[in-house]
Order: C-alpha cells, then structure tokens, then sequence
C-alpha cells in the first residue's frame, strides 16, 4: 500500500469505531464501571468511558503508576530510545477523574459483582472491563521460570525485563552469540521477535561486529517472513539466521545457569545472551475468575467483547480471543473503543452500536526503515472476520523512499495511539 | 440407548443426515456392522487456532489389543483424509501427536479399530480463526526437503519418539506467489521399525500438515529404531536411533 492510502487510514482510525448519541450518554446513569489494566486497552477503555459518560464511575486498577509500553521497546534494546520515552502514567486520566487504584486486581467474584484485590478488598462493580494483558506461562519450557527469566529474559512486558536484556546486550562481549526464541502461535505481537532480531542486528552491526542473532522458532512460518527475510538479507548479510520447527528450533528446556538451550530434536545451543520469549497466556486474574477456555485465553462475543460466559465483563487487548486480529497494541486500542460503546449501550437499554475494526503492525527493520501489515475486521454471521480485499503489505520491491516513510508514519501512530490511550494533561 | 444406536440415528437423520461433511462415506465404511466403543480414545486439539496450516493434536486410546489401525478424517474438504495408522506396539496408553491441515472450519474426526475388531469414534470441532498477519512461507515446492529430525529420551517405562520431516507437504491444489498451480507432492508412507519388526506405518494423505510431525510412546527394548519416510518419487530419508 502506497503511504498516502495508509495516512488516510491513520486519520480514520482515530474515529473508530463509534460516537454515541447525547441521549444515550445521559441515560448510563452513576453505574460502576471497573477497569482492570492499565495497558493500551485499559486506558483507552477508561479514557472513553468517562469521555463518552462523564458521570459513569470509572474505577481503573492497575497496581503500577507508569507503563511502559511493548511498542518501540525493542528501539531501546538497540540504544535508539531511551527506556523512559516509553513510558505513560495515569495523571491525565485522574485529572479526567477516572479513580486510579493503585493494587492489583485478584479475582472477579461473578456471583457477588465484586472485584477482589490482593489485599482482600473488594469492589462493587456494575460492569467491568478487562483488560490484564498476558502472563508468561511458565510450564512449557522446562527450567524456564520467574527466576530463570532473571538471566534469560523474555523482555515481552516492557520495563525492567527490556532494561535487564539491554543491559546484557551492551556487556556482551564482541563476538558473542545473541539468542532469540519464539514460541508457536498465539501471542502478543506476532511480528516482534522479528523485529527485535532487526534491531538488535543493527545494534551489534555498530557496537559488537563480530556478533551473530539465531532465532530460534517454534514455528515454520512467520508473519511478514518475506519482507523480514529480505531486509535482513540486505541490511546485515549472515548477521541473522533463523531456524524454523523444522530445523530444530522450538526450544523445550532452558538452563539458565549455563545459557544453555535444548530443542526438540536435541540440539544444544549455548550463547551469550539468551532472549527467552515463552508460550503466554492470558494475565492470571482472567482464569482465577473462570473466564479462560482451555486455551488460557478468554472467549468472547465478538460483536461487544463481552466475555462469552459473563455478560458484565467485557474483554479488550492480549487476554482475549480476538484471532483474526492479532494480539496488538492498535487492535488492543480499537476493540477497547468497540466494548465501551456496548458496555454504555448495555448501561442504556439500548443494542450495541454496530462496529468495525482496523489494525496495523509496523516493524522496523532497521532505524528509518519500517514495512507493516494491516486489514479491517468485521462481523459476519456472528464472527469476527478478516474483511476480505482489506489486507494490505508493504511491498517486496519497494518505491524510492516507502520505507522511511513507513520508518515516519511508525512514530507517528506510536505518539497518536499513546495519546489516545493515556490523554494529555490540561 | 447404545452408541452405535445413537451413530445410525444420526446417520439416518432426516436433519442431519450428512453429520460427518465430506467424511462421510469414509466414516459410514469404517463403522459398517460393527458396534462403535463408548470408552477409550481421546482426541485433545484445540477448539480454535489461529492458523490452520499447523493445528496440533493429540490422541489416547486405551486398553486397545495391537494391532490398531487408525483413520484420521476432516469434514470439510473435498479429499477429507489426512493420514492412517497401523501401530503393532506402543507404550500403553496408545499415544500419538501430529499435526494437522484445516484450511477452514470444521471436524476433526478419529477412527480405530484394534486385534479384536474393536472400533472407537472421536471427533471435535475446530474454528479456523485464521489471521493474513500470520502470513505463510513464500518457499517454493520441492527447495526443502529433509533432513528428517528425531529424538529418542525415556518416558516412564517406554520412549518417547519425535520425528519431523522438513516437507512442503503440496495438495495440488495450491497456487504459487504468481498464481501457477503448484504440482502435488506427497510423500508415501512413513516406517518405524524396532528390533522386532516394524512398529508403526503411516500413509499421508493431503490433510496432513507440511514438515510431517510425529510423536509416539514406544515400549522399551526395541532399540536401536529405524525411522523411514520414503518420497513420491521413491527417495528416502532415514534416521536410527539411537
């Protein structure tokens, strides 16, 4: 898709996917609405409840004070960004009196309408909207755990896990070998292995000459391979190699003492930094409440996001079961607006608002160089469907110039999509 | 009401007379006379994917006499098969993972028949919910092939066999980047064989998913293993193990 088409897409983007009626906002009452996560989907929920029905109790939990956001984190495992640019706290949002509890969410209580907090603290809900994210599921890879990701890091929730794996790429010695693994599918951002190989390649390119990147993949295919493997092709020569399922490269036991790996079918890899990124699922409360199919991630209805087995719990971003949309930050943002406007519309009496979605992934491929993938989502006979005609892709044999301004229009959706999740203070 | 009772109601059912898609007749020969077992063979897939290219599952039968022959069909597609079995020894229970091709919607179904002419029926469900951002390989046929992976390791009493074999797995059905028909290129059959003779074929067929995955439980002492896969055009790629 030509950069023209795509900035129009951009533009309407920000309108997705609704604007409900003076009518409608002034009939939701002083209900109570619990936002659980404070991530790209929690804030953006949030953000539009109390914008669309400024009397709604809006209640956001969410134990952190900032967030730093997956987005643009691998930028900083290069040195390109400095950690604290990611980083979004809650202060416009409680300037727009949204009530920030600062705890951690436990469990939904479905029968009591009540959310327990880890402190034992519960809060009445009318609704709830959540929107917890993922966890690492730390029981597929053998010797793969919370203390094993101390020294191998998985550094797929942004924060200390991206600063740690920074840390360890600029104490690698010049000539040492970088691992990446990545799990099967589903998981948040399917393209970010992919990029973080990019980037770090770049990084090393300049910083550790004699260095190489092996992804190690649970999978045989990838998103955006062609275009992947193209630009790596061409920006780094052999500085990256990528071994599929059928090469052995789905990782079945860690030993982070030794950063060591086994696979499958037996090969060991040893290296000097060793970024682990596990199967996931989603965030724990989700399945505490008994949300969560035997996936680990939460079914949905896909015309509102409420939780398939409970109508008062609407479901946004990672946690929930959205495929074919992927698990992103833009998809994250756009269903949140989608289970807003049936939550206020469930509020009202009324039937939800028809929706429609749109997401696009970005990735860098190097600095100044980006290719993406996008399509439109709708519902057809009750499911979530991929529009079809609406998939666009960067091409493999780009006009002079696309891919900087793909590189532009990248770091333009991050400032907008931040800014539409977390607002601006007055 | 006995299974195989409730099996011909469906069968016959003015309602849903086809329940098994394009599975049908593959389904109706297989349990022709004989009474289907309530008990005993488990299908674990999962009830959706993402990517239906590669949809893992895993199947238990119990209390099975070798040797077992097993079907494994899908509903939606004009060549609904995907692979047989014919296992002489296993690890008991018989444990089998592989992966499997449904490019949509649809049931995925098992059929086994053991030594005493047992038959055993499981089926489930699978929403394809299939995502363009997971974007397929651009390989081109026949550019990868082998080599054949395998890994032996003790599990309990028994082994634990994984094979792979890299293979584009082509139906003949499917178009190249630049819209030529892709020529069909499926492998024969897949032989493991153990100090006592042969211990598993398998026949694949266009459902099975490309790079060939199995995993099995064999008992102990058949070592060393011979695993075989041999091509359409008679070549052959081997491992033994240990």
């Amino acid at each position: 898709m030509q950069g023209l088409t795509r900035r129009q897409l951009l533009a309407g983007a920000a309108m997705l996917p609704w604007l409900l009626p003076g009518a409608l906002q002034a009939s939701v009452g002083r209900a109570r609405v619990l936002v659980i996560g404070g991530g790209f989907a929690g804030a953006t929920a949030a953000r539009y409840l109390k914008r669309q029905a400024g009397q709604l109790d809006v209640v956001l939990i969410e134990p952190k004070s900032d967030f730093h956001t997956c987005p643009f984190s691998n930028h900083v495992l290069a040195g390109l960004r400095e950690l604290g640019s990611l980083r979004q706290d809650y202060r416009a949002l409680q300037q727009q009196q949204v009530l920030h509890v600062r705890e951690w969410a436990r469990e939904i209580d479905l029968q009591a309408r009540q959310v327990v907090l880890q402190g034992g603290q519960r809060l009445r809900y009318d609704r709830v909207l959540l929107a917890p994210g993922i966890d690492m599921d730390w029981q597929v890879i053998e010797g793969y755990d919370r203390n094993a990701a101390s020294r191998l890091p998985h550094a797929w929730q942004a924060g200390a896990q991206t600063a740690l794996l920074r840390r360890q790429l600029q104490a690698m010695d010049d000539g040492g070998l970088v691992i990446i693994s990545v799990p099967d599918n589903p998981y948040r951002c399917p393209p970010g292995p992919y990029e973080r190989a990019s980037l770090i390649a770049h990084y090393l390119s300049q910083a550790k000459p004699r260095s190489k990147v092996l992804i190690l993949d649970s999978k045989d295919s990838f998103s955006k391979q062609a275009l992947f493997q193209q630009g790596w092709q061409a920006l780094y020569g052999e500085r990256i190699e990528w071994v599929g399922r059928a090469g052995d490269g789905r990782v079945v036991r860690a030993d982070a003492g030794r950063r060591e790996l086994l696979c499958e079918f037996g090969q060991r890899h040893r290296a000097a930094v060793i970024n682990l990124i596990p199967p996931q699922k989603a965030a724990e409360i989700a399945a505490r409440s008994g949300l969560v199919d035997s996936s680990g991630w939460v079914p949905i209805r896909p015309a509102t996001f409420q939780a398939r087995e409970a109508g008062d719990i609407y479901v946004a971003g990672d946690a929930c079961i959205a495929a074919p949309m992927p698990k992103s930050a833009y998809s994250a943002n756009a269903q949140a607006k989608v289970a807003v406007a049936a939550l206020l519309a469930d509020l009202a009496g009324q039937e939800p608002p028809s929706a429609a979605w749109r997401n696009t992934c970005y990735s860098a491929l190097a600095p100044g160089q980006a290719v993406s993938i996008a399509a439109d989502y709708g519902i057809q006979e009750q499911r979530l469907v991929e529009l079809p005609g609406s998939l666009t892709l960067s091409p493999l044999q780009p006009p002079a110039g696309l891919r900087a301004q793909e590189a532009a229009l990248a770091d333009a959706w991050y400032q907008s999509i931040c800014m539409d999740a977390w607002g601006h203070l007055a | 009401m006995t299974l195989r009772l409730l099996v011909l109601l469906v069968l016959a059912g003015p309602v849903a007379a086809q329940p098994w898609g394009q599975a049908q007749n593959s389904v109706e020969q297989w349990l022709q006379g004989h009474e289907v077992q309530t008990q005993g063979l488990s299908l674990a897939v999962p009830t959706w994917v993402e990517d239906g290219a590669f949809v893992a599952i895993d199947l238990t039968l119990r209390d099975a006499q070798p040797p077992v022959s097993l079907s494994l069909l899908r509903s939606g597609e004009d060549d609904p098969r995907i692979a047989t079995l014919h296992v002489q020894a296993w690890e008991a229970p018989l444990r089998l993972s592989t992966r499997v091709r449904l490019p949509r919607s649809q049931q995925l179904i098992v059929l086994a028949r053991d030594g005493r002419g047992r038959v055993w029926l499981a089926a489930q469900a699978v929403e394809v919910l299939s995502s363009s951002c997971l974007s397929p390989s651009s390989a081109q046929p026949g550019s990868n092939l082998g080599p054949l992976q395998a890994w032996l390791e003790p599990h309990g009493r028994g082994l634990e066999l994984r094979s792979l074999l890299r293979h584009p797995m082509e139906t003949g059905r499917r178009s190249s980047v630049d819209g030529q028909l892709l020529p069909r290129h499926l492998p024969t059959h897949f032989e493991v064989s153990g100090t006592h003779g042969n211990l598993l074929r398998i026949e694949p067929f266009e459902g099975l998913a490309a790079n060939p995955y199995w995993r099995m439980l064999l008992p102990a002492g058949q070592t060393p293993l011979l695993l075989c896969w041999v091509d359409a055009d008679g070549r052959a790629f081997s491992r033994q193990l240990p």
